[in-house]
Order: structure tokens, then C-alpha cells, then sequence
């Protein structure tokens, strides 16, 4: 009994070596030799090359894009071998320079004869907290220091708060060769021109005025920056360009009002 | 058999009491600061608006500041912002006509600050002319300027602040057309800048007492 079960394993196992044997020469016959050799993700390398044309991609990759991936990939955790990006980013650019760095150069023009850079060093005081009426719903507002004789772009920035400068309650946008005020009456003012003519703006009995969005002022607050340039300018671009920047927020007196009675002297 | 759940559950209610008993401090600290009664009994002092009980129910406030430099061996740009002058909007100088106006500054741990150029000059007083104006006055003596001390006792010092009583215009605190029954009554601490230079951010409280301003007999 023991041995003719181990026989008929020993024979079931050669039968089965059979015929794989045969069907590995059966399949040799019929698939072509290379496709056995290349690796499986080896479509997924070769394909986008021969479908990319050159125009395409130097379209669809600016410079941008191709920092934007280097930082993706150089921040990623994983640092995933993965070399197909890089070499089809880094020499396409070359080929759209051209035309690109044209439109670029076009753009930057004005940014590299106004902007000074490096900024020099400003100094820009405000309050930190402006102390009002906790029902007060304007301020006019006459903290702000700062010193130089440049020229400068002041860009007040609102948070729940408009900006109305020179007459009260009309829009005073100005515009000549040397000074510049434009955002009057929003959240968004800009004003260029000498830091003399800046300060005599805002020091004027009108003055700039805060006005609440909406309900009373206390709790919201305003930004100033600083950015000098070498004539005057409203770009906002130049606003991100600032190192001197302050803020105030809008905080509450509390407010005591009462009667005293005249005092009466006792009948001796 | 105790487990660890059981006594984490005693400690967990320990912490939530005691967390419950830190968060009513500030209340009951509140509480107390609402009953601070200053000067010569007269006066309540109130958490945040009260409305005026006298001449005018509505009275605003307005705190203009500027920079005082005060440079050191370091940093030649140190300084602070200074209260250049404090207004006292929209008061009817109608139904005022008469009465004595005081202003006093009270810093964070509500105390008085100092007005003048002495320690004690802790208030401002004006009287209001008992006829509304019809132009804007501006002059110290007609408007009776003076210091006080914290119970309202005058004090005889050299006068450094100045006064103005605005009728026309537009107002400090809101930009509104002036008028005798919307006035603006403002008090500059001290032009020259010298002597009184008070750090805006140390006012945390204003205080507006209208007081009455009997006439001697036979006046």
C-alpha cells in the first residue's frame, strides 16, 4: 500500500513536470523574444517621450512650474527615485527662454527702476493699540512716525476698517508726476510720494479718518508699510516689497461719565 | 480591586473644578473693580459706557496721540506715542450752559494719572460758558481751565494745558459738522511737549464728570 501511493505520487509529479515543459516551449513559440525581457514599467518610461513634442512641452513648462516641482520633490518625505521629471523639466525651459524671458523682462522692467533694493533700513513707528470710545465708529488718526526723505509707497491695509484721507467722506484719488494717492475710502489705501509730502497729507486737519465696515471699531485694526522707490508708484507688487511695517489694533476705553453735585456747607 | 480608571476619574473632576474656579477670578475681580468709587463720593465708576446722568446723555471721547521722541545711547529712534489731547465730543453746550466739565485719564490698575505738572493734578476742569457760543473759544482764562486734584480740590500751579470749546468745524470723534449742541470740548495736555508726557498706551479709562456750578450770591 505504501508504495504504490509514493509511485503514484513520483509519476503524478513527472507528469506535471510534462507538461510544463511543454507549454513553456508552446508559449516560446508563439510571443516575440524582447517583450519577455523588458521590464513591466518599462512602457511607462518610453511612452510620453516619443509623444511629446517639442513645442508642447516647452507650452505647458514655464520656469515657474519647474522650481514649484523641484521643491515639491525636495520637500516629499519619500524620496522616491523618480527620474523621469527631471531631466524632461530641467533642459526644456531652455528652448522657451525666448519668448518667455521677453514677456518676463517686459513686466520686471518698471519693478528694477522703481523698486530699491535692497530696501534701505526704515523706521516706522504706530501705536501697537489705539485707545477709542468703545462706541466710536471713525478715528482720525495722527500716530504714525517714520522718518526719510525718499520717496515711498505707504499701503494701509484695513481688517474691517476703510481709509478716508483729505476731504471727509469724498474720494480724493490724486494723481500727478510726484505724488500719488489712490484706495481712498477702502480698505486699501495707497499713498506715494516724499516722505515729507506723505506725513503732510496725513497730518492735515482731515487727516485720515478710520471708519468701521461695519458696527464700532473697537476689536478691528490696520496695517502701514513703508517701501521706498525711486519715484512714485501704487504698484501693490511694491507693497510685498516693504521690510518697515507696523500694525494697530483698535482697543476700547472704558468710559466713566457722571454727575457731581455741588458741594454744600455744613450749618456750623 | 482598584484600577487605574478609578482614580484618574477623582483627578479629572479635581481638574475640572479647579479649572472652573480659575475662570471666575477675572468675573469676580470685575465685579469688585465695578464698585470703585473715586473722589469725593459722587463719582461711580462703571465697567465699559455709561450714559451721562446730567447735561447730556451722550458724550464721546476721543484720544489724539503723537510721537514723542526719546532717543537713548542705542537707539536713537526710541521714544512713545504721547496723548497729545483728549476731546470731549459731541456735548450740548445748551443744556451744559454753566456747568463745570471734568476729564480725568485712569491707567490699568485704576489709577489716576497726572495731568499737570504736579503730582497731584490728577483732573481737568473747564466751565462751560452759561451761554452757547456762537464761535469757537479757545482762551484758558474765559474758559476757567484748571487742575484739580483727585477729590476735586483746585490746585495753584502753572497752567500748561490749553483748551479748546469748538462750535464750527468738523468733530474729532466723528467727523460731524459742529454746532452749539454738538461741541467739541478739547483738552491738550501740554503743547510744548515739555512736562506732561503721557504714554497713550497707559490709558485704559476715561472719566467725564459734569459737575454743578453754583454762582456766589448776588452773581
Amino acid at each position: 500500500m505504501y508504495h504504490s501511493a509514493r509511485n503514484r505520487t513520483i509519476a503524478i509529479a513527472i507528469g506535471g513536470l510534462v507538461a510544463l515543459t511543454l507549454s513553456a516551449a508552446f508559449a516560446d513559440d508563439l510571443i516575440p523574444q524582447d517583450s519577455v525581457i523588458e521590464a513591466p514599467t518599462a512602457p511607462l518610461v518610453e511612452s510620453p517621450a516619443p509623444t511629446l513634442a517639442p513645442q508642447e512641452t516647452t507650452t505647458v513648462l514655464a520656469e515657474g512650474e519647474s522650481v514649484t516641482v523641484a521643491q515639491e520633490i525636495g520637500n516629499s518625505p519619500i524620496s522616491t527615485p523618480r527620474p523621469t521629471p527631471t531631466p524632461t523639466i530641467s533642459p526644456t525651459p531652455r528652448p522657451t527662454a525666448p519668448t518667455d524671458l521677453d514677456l518676463l523682462a517686459e513686466n520686471e522692467t518698471p519693478t528694477v527702476e522703481i523698486l530699491i533694493s535692497p530696501q534701505p533700513r526704515l523706521t516706522l513707528h504706530m501705536p501697537i493699540s489705539l485707545g477709542i470710545d468703545p462706541r466710536s465708529r471713525s478715528y482720525l488718526m495722527n500716530s504714525i512716525e517714520f522718518w526719510g526723505t525718499s520717496t515711498y509707497l505707504a499701503c494701509f491695509a484695513g481688517y474691517g476698517v476703510g481709509f478716508d484721507v483729505g476731504t471727509s467722506g469724498a474720494v480724493d484719488d490724486f494723481q500727478n508726476d510726484n505724488f500719488i494717492v489712490e484706495g481712498d475710502r477702502t480698505p486699501n489705501l495707497k499713498i506715494s510720494g516724499t516722505g515729507a509730502a506723505i506725513k503732510s497729507l496725513l497730518r492735515t486737519p482731515g487727516g485720515i479718518r478710520i471708519n468701521s465696515a461695519s458696527g464700532a471699531l473697537a476689536g478691528h485694526s490696520l496695517s502701514l508699510s513703508l517701501t521706498a522707490l525711486t519715484s512714485a508708484a501704487t504698484d501693490q507688487s511694491y507693497c510685498g516689497a516693504s521690510k518697515a511695517m507696523s500694525t494697530s489694533v483698535f482697543l476700547p476705553l472704558k468710559i466713566d461719565l457722571g454727575l457731581v453735585k455741588g458741594q454744600g456747607t455744613l450749618k456750623k | 480591586m482598584s484600577s487605574g480608571f478609578n482614580h484618574s476619574r477623582p483627578r479629572k473632576s479635581k481638574f475640572i473644578l479647579g479649572a472652573l474656579v480659575l475662570g471666575a477670578v477675572p468675573l469676580l475681580i470685575s465685579t469688585f473693580a465695578a464698585s470703585v468709587t473715586v473722589g469725593n463720593g459722587s463719582l461711580e465708576f462703571g465697567q465699559g459706557s455709561q450714559q451721562a446722568t446730567a447735561c447730556d446723555s451722550t458724550v464721546y471721547i476721543a484720544m489724539g496721540e503723537e510721537w514723542h521722541p526719546s532717543p537713548t545711547p542705542t537707539d536713537a529712534s526710541n521714544g512713545f506715542f504721547r496723548v497729545r489731547a483728549v476731546t470731549i465730543s459731541n456735548l450740548d453746550l445748551t443744556t451744559c450752559a454753566g456747568k463745570k466739565l471734568r476729564l480725568r485719564l485712569i491707567d490699568g490698575a485704576s489709577g489716576e494719572i497726572t495731568t499737570g505738572p504736579t503730582p497731584d493734578s490728577k483732573v481737568l476742569q473747564i466751565s462751560l460758558p452759561d451761554q452757547a457760543p456762537t464761535s469757537n473759544v479757545s482762551d484758558p482764562i474765559a474758559l476757567g481751565l484748571s487742575y484739580l486734584s483727585g477729590i476735586g480740590a483746585p490746585i495753584s500751579t502753572t497752567l500748561l494745558a490749553t483748551v479748546s470749546l469748538s462750535v464750527s468745524g468738523t468733530a474729532i470723534y466723528d467727523g460731524t459738522t459742529l454746532s452749539a449742541t454738538n461741541a467739541d470740548a478739547t483738552f491738550y495736555l501740554d503743547p510744548t511737549a515739555v512736562t506732561v508726557n503721557i504714554d497713550g498706551q497707559s490709558v485704559r479709562r476715561t472719566t467725564v464728570e459734569t459737575v454743578n456750578n453754583p454762582k456766589a450770591p448776588g452773581i
